[in-house]
């Protein structure tokens, strides 16, 4: 399975390289295997996105962790 | 009576016009809209073209030039190294529907004595010419973008599942530097996919057993490895090496990471995910596209989805 993404990867990794094709820009391909199916939707920038977006938020990194909650659900594991 | 060079000479320049190398080169200033094509052999093209010339070696021309310059009605400039083999050529693309053809005069040997200049591809050793033949092959990858995959520098963020096969065919393509980055080790369990490793090399660092796996497939990659996890803290140091990122993350917070550090340090990610039979993949290039968080603003809630 993840043998056709990463070879996906590849392939539009030496297209940006060369310069030649269209590359997935504004596009998010999707693979199912069990199908056999491809599908491809367009995607777009979000004016209102927080890092690329107009009028941008996230102007540095930050903790990734807590931004996915990880943080948190550890220390509720943990019992905080 | 059979015919002397002079005769084929004269016959293509009765039907051929020459150009100057000067009206050319004013042309080319002007942008006007039309191709040069270069007929010489490939070792006289290796030393020296005109930038931009597509370059059909004389012998391949009636065979190759269809695939190459599809539409005849576009105006072609020919060139040779002195402006012989550049007419009767000219005179073959004239018999195949090329209507608008000319010879450029004295060829590129002129060009270069006028003081316009002529452009170098990186040169490929014998072995590599021999290596990377079935690339060559291909109008849109040939030697110039050989070249260029083997300058190239490329980050692999994950050398597990999506970094294997893209790692592999990265380094078969001739990426010439591959940054690798995983601080894993090799486990008996990554084998069922994890093809860029092998079972003589269990409890290796993926990285090492990366690098060895990429070296024996191809000696030209320059590999780097990096036994960490990407933070906050080194991200920012170790992109800045690379020309594109592919994202092979195994989880959420390295995914996001990497989306704002390539965004910040305005390098492309070429994006993979799999999740079970499914897979998805995208290329998200600062400012010309979408980034991850456009498309996924807030990641899942933990454990919903296992990295």
């Amino acid at each position: 399975m993840p043998g056709v993404i990463g070879v996906i990867q590849a392939t539009e990794t030496i297209k940006l390289i060369v310069g030649q094709g269209e590359p997935l820009i504004g596009r998010l391909l999707m693979y199912d295997s069990l199908a056999m199916r491809f599908r491809e939707i367009r995607i777009r920038r979000d004016p209102d996105c927080p890092l690329c977006g107009t009028n941008p938020t996230i102007t540095e990194l930050l903790n990734y962790e807590e931004f996915c909650g990880l943080e948190v659900a550890e220390s509720a594991a943990v019992g905080n | 009576m059979p015919k002397t060079q002079q005769d084929f000479l004269e016959e293509a320049r009765r039907d051929i016009p020459e150009v100057s190398a000067e009206e050319v080169e004013a042309r080319r200033q002007r942008g006007d809209d039309f191709i040069l094509l270069d007929v010489r052999e490939k070792d006289e093209v290796r030393a020296g073209y005109i930038d931009g010339a597509v370059t059909i070696p004389r012998g391949f021309l009636e065979f190759q030039v269809a695939g190459q310059i599809p539409n005849t009605d576009k105006e072609v400039v020919v060139y040779c190294a002195g402006g012989a083999r550049s007419l009767l050529a000219a005179k073959v693309l004239r018999s195949m529907g090329y209507d608008r053809v000319a010879s450029l005069a004295g060829g590129i040997t002129r060009w270069k004595d006028a003081g316009y200049p002529v452009v170098r591809d990186r040169q490929l050793s014998a072995e590599q010419l021999e290596r990377y033949s079935r690339h060559f092959l291909l109008r849109q990858i040939g030697e110039k973008g050989q070249g260029k995959l083997l300058d190239a520098k490329v980050l692999l963020v994950g050398a597990g599942g999506l970094g294997s096969p893209s790692g592999l065919y990265l380094a078969a393509a001739g990426v010439g530097t591959m940054g690798i980055v995983d601080a894993d080790v090799v486990d008996l369990s990554n084998l069922q996919r994890q093809v860029l490793h092998s079972t003589d090399r269990i409890g290796v660092l993926k990285t090492e057993s990366a690098k060895q796996m990429i070296n024996s497939l191809n000696p030209d990659v320059q590999v780097r490895l990096y036994n960490e996890r990407l933070t906050v803290d080194n991200v920012m140091d170790i992109f800045r090496d690379y020309d594109i990122i592919v994202d092979g993350c195994d989880n959420f917070p390295t995914r996001y990471l990497v989306n704002d550090a390539a965004f910040f340090a305005d390098k492309p990610v070429v994006h993979g995910s799999i999740f079970q039979f499914e897979g998805q993949a995208s290329v998200f290039k600062p400012r010309a596209g979408p980034c991850y968080r456009c498309l996924f603003p807030t990641p899942p809630p933990p454990g919903m989805v296992p990295s």
